[in-house]
């Protein structure tokens, strides 16, 4: 292991953080302190928790990765994914907030019927699932770029050390330590920024000895790439910047992990200001880590790109690289937590407590969201551990999540929206987006020449409609009890 | 050379993010002229169905 400045950084920051977790342990009473803060987060905590939460491996080391290979046009991620967040606290919030839900699922049972909250939580529970041990990958690739340890043993001991921090006090330390990481991501990743326009660009060779993003554009040319396109909005092209969309979109007001803190809210209000606010904060990140990655690209510090972002702040000053590598640091921590937390509300309240054990009390419900974050934090560790693919299986994620905008969309808008359709445009999701990631029995990929986003989003959309259109409501449908009936 | 000292994606972002503050001013002053019970007009189509058919929903 190298024990380098970076390092002893980002163990004292963690220490931090460990220490305001384990702060946020006294406020925490009951169920409802642990899954959505006693619904009494203010606007800084709820705003602040939301961006942190989406500025997580994809936001940063994946706009790095794909700013090193195709340009400055992925901009458009963070852009497609604040107007996802407008949305939701445009058109969505206060219908959640009304029914005082604490997950998607639930309110997926308000709007239609008993099947539908079942199906739509084991989605999101195998979602979730999934993008934790993703997410786990992504935070064992940045501390394995840090210390030089194995990738895999840097996955399960980054993921074991979340585990820890979010049983500790549950959406109280996530809340709690959101505004420090939002301080660490607005400071650290925007100084390094700052240090490698001005500092580092001028003493790359070819680059003229000119600072900034004309220094940068010099390097580039001399590197054989076109430097005007690199540094074009739009140098992904149309279809790309469309899946771009189409996940911020059809993704976020459904999301249980990001729109979560919404839930905790105080009041209506700031369940609706709180998510356009948090649009503002994400903005800018990618025009910090997209310009990072294609300086690793002109100073050709690696050739890998996943590695872009790590080996510009490993290459920089020690201690500016050091406070920009803790910036990352924070957003992976932020979305591990989220994400995992949002998987274990879903699997203790939805699944473990209202399907499978009713009528239990909010004390058992404590217990088994924190052994729920235990089972899925420990597994997740170790699927991280097999390193699979980090895009390749969030678009399936993402995917799976449009299924249920589309079912919560249309629940709150169309008249015509019918249960059934509801239930089987999620089931419909589910097998076409397996189907398509695993070629079963085709490439749908080659053959539809769709991404996989359309392709799921597309077959639910379809599916929703041409049911609804042949069902009628009438007094038996959603006739089915919940498993306790309470007035 | 120039012209990339500020060049076209810093340039849109910035334009959207400027756009993002403004809009996000006005929603503010809208929500907060807003009553503290206009929340019981969001009224979710799904579930009006169910109350103009009596069909009851359950806390779960």
């Amino acid at each position: 292991m190298v024990i380098s400045t970076q390092l002893i950084i980002l163990i004292v920051y963690f220490v931090f953080i460990m220490f305001l977790g384990i702060l946020a342990m006294k406020k925490v009473k009951g169920s409802e302190d642990l899954l959505v803060a006693g619904r009494n987060l203010g606007m800084m905590y709820v705003s602040v928790s939301i961006a942190a939460e989406y500025m997580g491996g994809l936001g940063t080391i994946g706009t790095a990765e794909v700013a090193f290979n195709q340009g400055m046009g992925v901009i458009w991620y963070h852009i497609a994914s604040a107007c996802g967040l407008m949305l939701f606290g445009f058109g969505f919030a206060h219908y959640y907030r009304k029914y005082n839900v604490i997950t998607v699922p639930e309110y997926l049972y308000y709007l239609y019927d008993i099947k539908t909250w079942k199906a739509a939580s084991v989605l999101n529970v195998v979602g979730y699932w999934m993008f934790t041990i993703i997410q786990m990958t992504a935070m064992g690739s940045l501390v394995a770029s840090v210390t030089g340890f194995d990738l895999r043993w840097s996955a399960l001991i980054c993921g074991i050390a979340m585990t820890i921090y979010l049983l500790a006090a549950g959406m109280w330390s996530v809340a709690f330590t959101s505004v420090a990481f939002m301080i660490t991501i607005g400071t650290g990743i925007p100084l390094a920024f700052w240090w490698v326009m001005v500092r580092e660009v001028p003493l790359v060779v070819n680059s003229g000895g000119v600072a900034g993003f004309a220094g940068l554009a010099n390097a580039l040319s001399a590197a054989g790439l076109n430097a005007e396109h690199m540094l074009s909005p739009f140098s992904l092209g149309f279809m790309v910047i469309l899946g771009y969309f189409l996940g911020g979109v059809l993704g976020i007001p459904a999301a249980q992990a990001t729109i979560n803190f919404s839930f905790g809210a105080r009041n209506w209000k700031v369940a609706r200001l709180a998510p356009v606010l948090a649009a503002i904060l994400i903005l800018p990140l990618s025009i910090w880590t997209g310009s990072m990655g294609l300086f690793a690209r002109a100073a050709d510090l690696t050739t890998n790109p996943k590695l872009a972002l790590g080996a510009t702040l490993m290459n920089i000053n020690p201690i500016i690289g050091g406070i920009g590598i803790a910036g990352i640091f924070a957003a992976l921590v932020s979305t591990v937590a989220g994400i995992l937390f949002g998987c274990a509300s879903i699997m203790a309240k939805d699944v473990w407590q209202r399907w499978l054990h009713p009528g239990t009390d909010d004390k058992y419900l404590a217990k088994w969201t924190r052994l729920w974050i235990l089972i899925i934090g420990v597994s997740s560790a170790f699927g991280a551990m097999t390193l699979p693919k980090i895009l390749h299986q969030a678009y399936f994620v993402y995917s799976i999540r449009s299924a249920l905008m589309i079912c919560v969309a249309f629940g709150l808008w169309w008249k015509a929206a019918h249960p059934n359709a509801a239930f089987w445009s999620m089931v419909v999701a589910l097998i076409g987006g397996t189907m398509y990631q695993f070629n079963i029995p085709i490439d749908f990929q080659a053959f539809f020449h769709l991404h996989i986003a359309v392709w799921c989003g597309l077959l639910s959309f379809i599916t929703f409609i041409v049911i609804s259109l042949f069902s009628k409501w009438t007094s038996q449908t959603s006739s089915e009890l919940p498993p306790v009936v309470r007035n | 050379m120039y012209t990339y000292f500020f060049p076209g994606f810093l340039k849109l972002d910035l334009i959207i993010w400027g756009l993002l503050i403004i809009v996000f001013a006005m929603f503010a002053r809208y929500i907060h002229k807003l009553p503290g019970d206009a929340i019981m007009k969001c009224k979710a189509k799904a579930i009006e169905n169910k109350k103009r058919l009596g069909i009851k929903i359950y806390k779960i």
